[in-house]
């Protein structure tokens, strides 16, 4: 008894990820085309000289620029002693020059409309570059922070961590998942299981 | 600084004034997971020129204010020193504490507010950088630092890893997410405008160079600055954390850094230091490489005595003087060229820090050979065995056999005995010199050999050869084949060509550059470069896995290419542009039965390729999830029954559902086209239905079938202990069963034993065990573990949820008594229970164990029966007083209120409503009889009534208890209320002044006023003490001032005045209107209670007239003179509506009345003014939407007459 109804909750969490993803696909879509109408308007913002900071080497670039696969980015929170995923709709989106990843712009999909909410980050689009290219598996386009941590995870295989719907906004984690999350950063690289993160995100000391 | 300048004078250029800028502050990553703070801190520092790493940051605040551990934070950075800090806090060792200390910069902390942004766009413009803290959503911060603001937008740099510069709108700013986790804005820090802080315009120093390296040592070079003092040095091993300071210097533009380890590199850094708190930037870095110890000369080191030095060195164009420093110096940046053969004139001097002088030893050697050692023919050129003169003049000559080209000598003085050329100095100086020893003849400058090219590229290559001796430089000459030679210099033996035409024949020939002239050229080297490479479309462009919402692109791509744009559009529309690194590309999210148009271009660091080809591709239709069909249910047994139906095409799975004719459905799952249902209970009819399950939904569900399992018994599983040498289950009582059954060989069927019990209750299990007796021990006891399951939906098994109503959680030797409940909603019937006994460890159901016994019986479940809202028991009535009684009962458990029912005798039944197995009737008529009934109130329904009491109130006035003091040291001397104007003075404790009685109107306050009683001394005036006063009303009249509100006032603390006083008494519109007790209390000490006998103070109880303060309207029907209040009330009793027909005496005040149920509540009010003449008043009251009953009608005039009426409503 207990056991058909798991396989009746597997059955239903399907047909609700099923559905999930054909929401995120169109928010997906929503998302890159926010961040084309808008980029220009915040690279026209860097000031004169300072090309660098945001990742263009002149001015000249600004014409060259293109939109790579967004990623959306869902938050690992504490909800009650347990690490939950949490999604607030936002995407970050690559902008490219040249084929090179330069800098992303964050939309925030409300009410079926995107909205570009911050502008810059050219280290994190570099790394996410150099993933892409090193890593040749199938890949989500999730990014994970987690603020417990201060730290980024790229999740390839997202939908494999993701357990059960628990409410609006909230999805609970598959602790035995075997799926990576790689750390973004220059230090501590290796690829973690979800539960390992889970661990030290309990641990970590509140901020 | 610099930007605010440039942005000022621009404003004046262009004669606008800027409403904003943008401060070009460094992008610091956080060095730790929890140092944004330590990030935040270091940006602003760098900025305004106070550079520290953030780990020294961090040390620091450890130092100062702790809570980072024990280690240094520069050394164990990830440990303890990974801690979080505030930006505020002044005193706290945050980010204000830290701009206060490294920039002398006072600051303010403002939480986030309105007016912020003004204060941001202040800040920025005045060039400040402000440092704000983010709360996240649920839990964490984190601290960014704003260095910006335009139209809206600001610019601020965030320390996490990656995130670095950033622009985003205010609003998202100050709440939002931009690629944070979702955010408040808390706190920020504005640096003082008027703050001075430290001077920031100590330039930093240029080009900073290493030269003259040896094992141990490196020279120091930059560019004076115009403001420094002096200069610091600071290097550090590369990979290392910890920067060290090499010694200051500050008359120079170089410093011999020693101390090195050998062949080791070192990162060094220069700054400037213009005054004692004023210190630039550090210069850039520069590295070195140490020598060998074998690639260099032997160390030579003074010890450091103070007692002599070289002052002055001169040998052809040396003439070179130091002070003393009483080490080695390196001063191989200075060389004089000397001729193989020549003798050049050569003068020392020393000088000494005592007077002793001529006990100094000079020694001179030189490495002719250039083997990096003194030990050769000639090369201890002086070294007498006896003391020198302070200046020692020698020719220096140049032996044969000495090899041309640069060279050392080292000069070293010691005292009382020469120097060897290693080892330590004794009270001495060691100095290094370069000498450059020239050929005697013409020299040669010979060419080079070896040319050769490398690295190839369509436009670029290396040419590399060997080393020529005396080279100082090469000249490289190339060009084109045929064309005219052009020529670089270099110092190195390779030069990188770059920048070349691709597919060219290039020629390159070298010449050594000697300080005395050029060799010959070297033969001329061909080299051609490469083709160049093409951005190539790529080939092969195809379309694979096609669904409904998506397609793969695949094609072969270019070596050169670093990714590729793929643009796609549906047939005829616009294109869209994605772009991938790989050489496939899943479009997601597109739109079924709709043809796309894909092209791909290559995207190369050096341009684009053009598109490719077009090619297509039709999404699918949208897949359908079929209903399989054919759902058979067959081969039934008592148990089980097997589902089959015919496959679904898109099915991945099927999901069945099952339950009992009527029953709620079960789902399982399947992959199979048959599935055996099993554990079914035997002659039961059952209902299956079944869907599919596809990758893209589910399907709708079949019809139901029906099918009945076959008629028989359940059988369940066997479980027995193995042994029952030592142990067995001796007895089992539970409800009626009792049975001591003592060893049956490890299992015993009682199932003929049987007990009834209810669903939802409870009942007592005792197990008691037996053990084999020992004729050494007695009695062999061992641990064990009991456990008892109930089929409680009697499916033939124990393994259903709950089935296992008893386990031992820890082994026991003597008997066991367990609570066994029985759930409520399980079925009825007669079903098994399972009782084990194992050694060791609790039992599963189905177990043969090895040591001891299992016994079954049968339980018979009884149906559970819905609650009962119960009738109360033992209704009685007591405390009966003149205007109150109490009446109690029995309730019931499942009540959630009561109804009590009260009534004057015959009279219309009043509903009240209580939680509590009790209630008290206040307010009521003396003398009068009350009936009395209640009935229970549940959440699915009500009782029948309970039978009825009565009781008859009480004859005569309210009694109030006794309060009294005693007042030779304090009393009441008088009060004042309304018209009650008395001075008692001291009355012995207590007096009853409720003849004296003052009007209040209910809802109104009144002024009551105290006066203090206390002996009179001629010597000290009045001795009072330390009062506390208390005033109480009775305002429901129920004789007690105990009610809500009744105690009107109390002293807040001790009075010890002897003067007047007043307090504000205040009349609830809850109050009863009439006459009541007001009770007046003067304590010594404390504050008095209502029914004290105090022992030092006073009691005095007056009347209150409580009447009403309402507006009505009246008819007036005619005037007269009458001295009484008359009033009648008809029809008595009233069924729609009655009359009151009230007499107002001329100038008695207003008149008012008042309706109210046996509660006390008023129902109906109505308010009449007088006038100078008598009125009379028929007034109509509309009763007919009151409850049926007994109600009191009160009539009152303001000069404190009142008559009341009983009135009944029908």
């Amino acid at each position: 008894m207990k056991k058909s109804t798991l396989l009746f909750l597997s059955l239903c969490l399907s047909i609700i990820l099923s559905a999930q993803s054909s929401t995120s696909n169109i928010n997906r879509t929503l998302a890159k085309e926010a961040a084309l109408e808008n980029a220009h308007s915040f690279v026209n913002l860097i000031p004169q000289g300072q090309e660098k900071d945001y990742g263009f080497d002149s001015r000249a670039d600004f014409d060259k620029i293109k939109i790579g696969e967004p990623y959306q980015t869902y938050f690992m929170v504490k909800q009650a002693n347990e690490i939950v995923f949490t999604d607030v709709n936002e995407w970050r989106v690559p902008l490219l020059v040249d084929g090179k990843f330069v800098a992303l712009v964050s939309v925030h999909i409300k009410e079926g409309k995107g909205e570009v909410v911050d502008f810059g980050a050219s280290g994190l689009a570099s790394f996410l570059q150099k993933f892409e290219a090193q890593f040749k598996g199938e890949n989500e386009h999730v990014l994970i922070r987690n603020t417990a941590l201060a730290k980024d995870f790229i999740a390839p295989n997202f939908s494999a961590l993701c357990s059960q719907i628990k409410s609006a906004g909230f999805t609970t984690i598959n602790s035995n998942a075997s799926e990576l999350l790689y750390p973004i950063g220059n230090t501590n690289n290796e690829p973690l299981k979800i539960k390992a993160i889970q661990s030290l995100t309990l641990a970590a000391p509140s901020k | 600084m610099k930007n605010t300048l440039y942005t000022f004078l621009f404003s004046l250029i262009l004669g606008f004034t800027a409403q904003a800028q943008v401060l070009n502050v460094p992008t610091v990553e956080q060095e730790q997971d929890l140092w944004c703070w330590a990030g935040v801190s270091k940006s602003a520092m760098d900025y305004y020129g106070a550079v520290n790493e953030q780990c020294e940051i961090v040390e620091w605040v450890r130092q100062n204010y702790g809570g980072f551990g024990n280690d240094p934070c520069c050394e164990n950075p990830s440990g303890p020193c990974n801690n979080t800090n505030d930006i505020g806090g002044e005193g706290s060792g945050g980010v204000q504490d830290i701009l206060k200390h490294y920039l002398g910069y006072n600051s303010t902390l403002k939480s986030f507010s309105n007016t912020v942004e003004q204060d941001i766009v202040n800040a920025i413009s005045n060039n400040r950088v402000v440092p704000c803290a983010w709360q996240y959503f649920p839990a964490g911060g984190h601290a960014v630092l704003i260095h910006g603001y335009e139209n809206g937008y600001v610019y601020y740099m965030n320390p996490w890893f990656g995130e670095g510069k950033k622009i985003t709108p205010y609003s998202s700013f100050a709440s939002g997410n931009e690629g944070q986790a979702p955010h408040s804005w808390t706190f920020s820090v504005f640096i003082d405008d008027n703050t001075n802080g430290n001077s920031v315009t100590c330039d930093t120093p240029t080009n900073l160079s290493l030269e003259d390296v040896g094992s141990t040592y490196a020279r120091a070079y930059w560019d004076e600055t115009s403001n420094a003092e002096y200069y610091n040095i600071r290097l550090k091993a590369q990979g290392e954390t910890i920067w060290f300071d090499a010694p200051s210097t500050s008359d120079s533009n170089s410093v011999l850094i020693k101390k090195l380890s050998p062949n080791t590199t070192y990162e060094v850094q220069v700054a400037g230091v213009c005054n004692q708190n004023s210190t630039s930037n550090y210069s850039s870095s520069q590295y070195i490489t140490t020598l060998t110890a074998s690639e260099d000369y032997c160390a030579s080191e003074s010890n450091g005595t103070f007692m002599s030095w070289i002052q002055n060195v001169k040998l052809g164009s040396i003439d070179h003087s130091y002070p003393r420093d009483y080490e080695y110096m390196d001063f191989t940046h200075i060389s004089t060229s000397l001729t193989i053969g020549s003798s050049t004139p050569m003068e020392l001097t020393y000088q000494e820090q005592d007077l002793y002088g001529q006990r100094e030893y000079w020694a001179i050697y030189v490495d002719w050979n250039q083997d990096k050692d003194f030990d050769d023919a000639d090369e201890i050129v002086y070294r007498p065995g006896s003391s020198a003169p302070k200046s020692l003049y020698l020719n220096l000559n140049v032996p044969a056999h000495a090899l041309p080209g640069k060279t050392r000598m080292r000069i070293t003085i010691g005292r009382n005995n020469p120097v060897s050329p290693c080892g330590t100095v004794s009270g001495g100086e060691v100095e290094d010199y370069t000498l450059n020893i020239i050929p005697d003849g013409p020299p040669i400058c010979d060419a080079v050999s070896g040319l050769s090219a490398s690295n190839t590229s369509h436009n670029s290559f290396t040419i590399s050869w060997s080393a020529s001796s005396n080279a100082d430089s090469y000249n490289v000459d190339y060009r084109e084949a045929g064309g005219s030679w052009n020529t670089v210099n270099t110092s190195t033996t390779s030069y990188d060509f770059s920048g070349l035409a691709a597919e060219t024949s290039y020629e390159v020939k070298v010449e050594t550059v000697c300080s005395f002239g050029n060799s010959e050229y070297s033969s001329s080297l061909s080299v051609t470069t490469n083709a160049a490479p093409t951005c190539d479309v790529v080939s092969d462009l195809s379309t694979s896995n096609i669904s409904d919402q998506s397609f793969t692109v695949s094609w072969t791509g270019d070596v050169d290419a670093n990714s590729y744009d793929i643009d796609y559009r549906e047939a005829g529309g616009s294109w869209s542009t994605v772009n991938t690194s790989n050489t496939t590309y899943n479009l997601t999210g597109l739109t079924a039965e709709t043809t796309y148009e894909v092209k791909v271009a290559t995207i190369c660091s050096f341009g684009n390729s053009a598109y490719s080809n077009t090619v297509s591709a039709t999404t699918l239709a949208e897949p359908i999830c079929d209903t399989p069909t054919s759902l058979i249910l067959s081969n039934e047994t008592t148990t089980s029954i097997t589902a089959s139906w015919n496959a679904s095409i898109n099915a991945n799975s099927y999901t069945l559902q099952i339950r009992e004719l009527g029953d709620t459905w079960n789902s399982v799952s399947t992959s199979n086209t048959s599935y055996d249902f099993t554990g079914l209970k035997p002659n039961t009819q059952y209902e299956v239905q079944i869907t599919s399950v596809c990758s893209f939904g589910i399907s709708a569900s079949s019809a139901i079938v029906t099918t009945s399992t076959l008629d028989g018994p359940l059988v369940y599983c066997d479980a027995n202990g193995n042994s029952v040498a030592g142990e067995w289950i001796n007895a089992v009582a539970f409800g009626s069963i009792n049975n001591t059954s003592n060893a049956n060989g490890g299992y015993a069927d009682f199932t003929a034993q049987s007990t009834s019990i209810s669903a939802g209750t409870s009942t007592n299990i005792t197990l008691t065990p037996g053990f084999a007796s020992s004729w050494l021990f007695g009695t062999t006891t061992q641990p064990e573990f009991w456990s008892v399951w109930i089929d409680l939906n009697q499916d033939g098994d124990f393994t259903d949820a709950n089935e296992q109503r008893f386990v031992s959680t820890t082994s026991s030797t003597s008997a066991v008594t367990a609570t066994i409940s029985i759930p409520s909603g399980t079925p009825a019937g007669t079903t098994r229970m399972r009782i084990a006994m194992k050694r060791s460890s609790a039992a599963s159901s189905c177990e043969s164990f090895a040591n001891g016994e299992v016994e079954d019986y049968s339980v018979t479940i009884i149906e559970d029966l819905p609650p009962t809202c119960d009738v109360v028991t033992n209704l009685s009535i007591s405390s009966i007083t003149n205007n109150s009684f109490s009446a109690t009962w029995n309730g019931d458990v499942d009540a959630t209120s009561y109804n009590v029912d009260v009534r004057e005798n015959g009279g219309a039944w009043t509903t009240i409503s209580t939680t509590t197995a009790s209630y008290n009737f206040t307010g009521l008529s003396a003398e009068t009889n009350y009936e009395v009934k209640v009935s229970t109130v549940c959440s699915f329904g009500n009782s029948a009534e309970s039978n009825i009491v009565s009781a008859t109130t009480l004859s005569g006035p309210v009694e109030y208890c006794s309060a009294s003091g005693n007042s030779t040291s304090e009393w009441i001397e008088a009060i004042s209320l309304g018209n009650i104007n008395n001075t008692s003075g001291a009355d012995g404790g207590y007096a009853d002044f409720t003849t004296q009685s003052a009007s209040i109107e209910i809802g109104a306050s009144a002024s009551l006023t105290i006066t203090p009683g206390f002996p009179y001394s001629w010597l000290f005036g009045y001795t009072t003490q330390a009062e506390f006063y208390s005033v109480w009303i009775d305002l429901n009249q129920d004789g007690d001032f105990d009610d809500a509100n009744e105690l009107q006032y109390v002293s807040p603390s001790s009075n010890s005045g002897y003067q007047a006083f007043s307090v504000s008494l205040s009349i609830p519109a809850s109050a009863a209107l009439g006459e009541t007790r007001l009770r007046i209390a003067m304590k010594r000490g404390s504050a008095a209670n209502s029914c004290e006998a105090l022992a030092n103070g006073e009691v005095e109880d007056y009347t209150v007239n409580i009447v009403s303060s309402f507006n009505g309207s009246a008819r007036r029907t005619s005037f007269g003179k009458i001295s009484e209040l008359e009033s009648s009330v008809y029809p008595n009793p009233a069924k729609q509506s009655t009359t009151l027909d009230l007499t107002i005496p001329a100038n008695s005040g207003n008149a008012s009345m008042r309706l109210m149920d046996l509660t006390g509540k008023s129902v109906v009010n109505g308010k009449w003014s007088s006038s100078e003449k008598e009125q009379h008043i028929q007034e109509t009251i509309d009763v007919s939407s009151l409850p049926k009953g007994l109600y009191l009608m009160q009539v009152i005039l303001e000069n404190g007459a009142s008559q009341n009426h009983k009135l009944v409503i029908e």
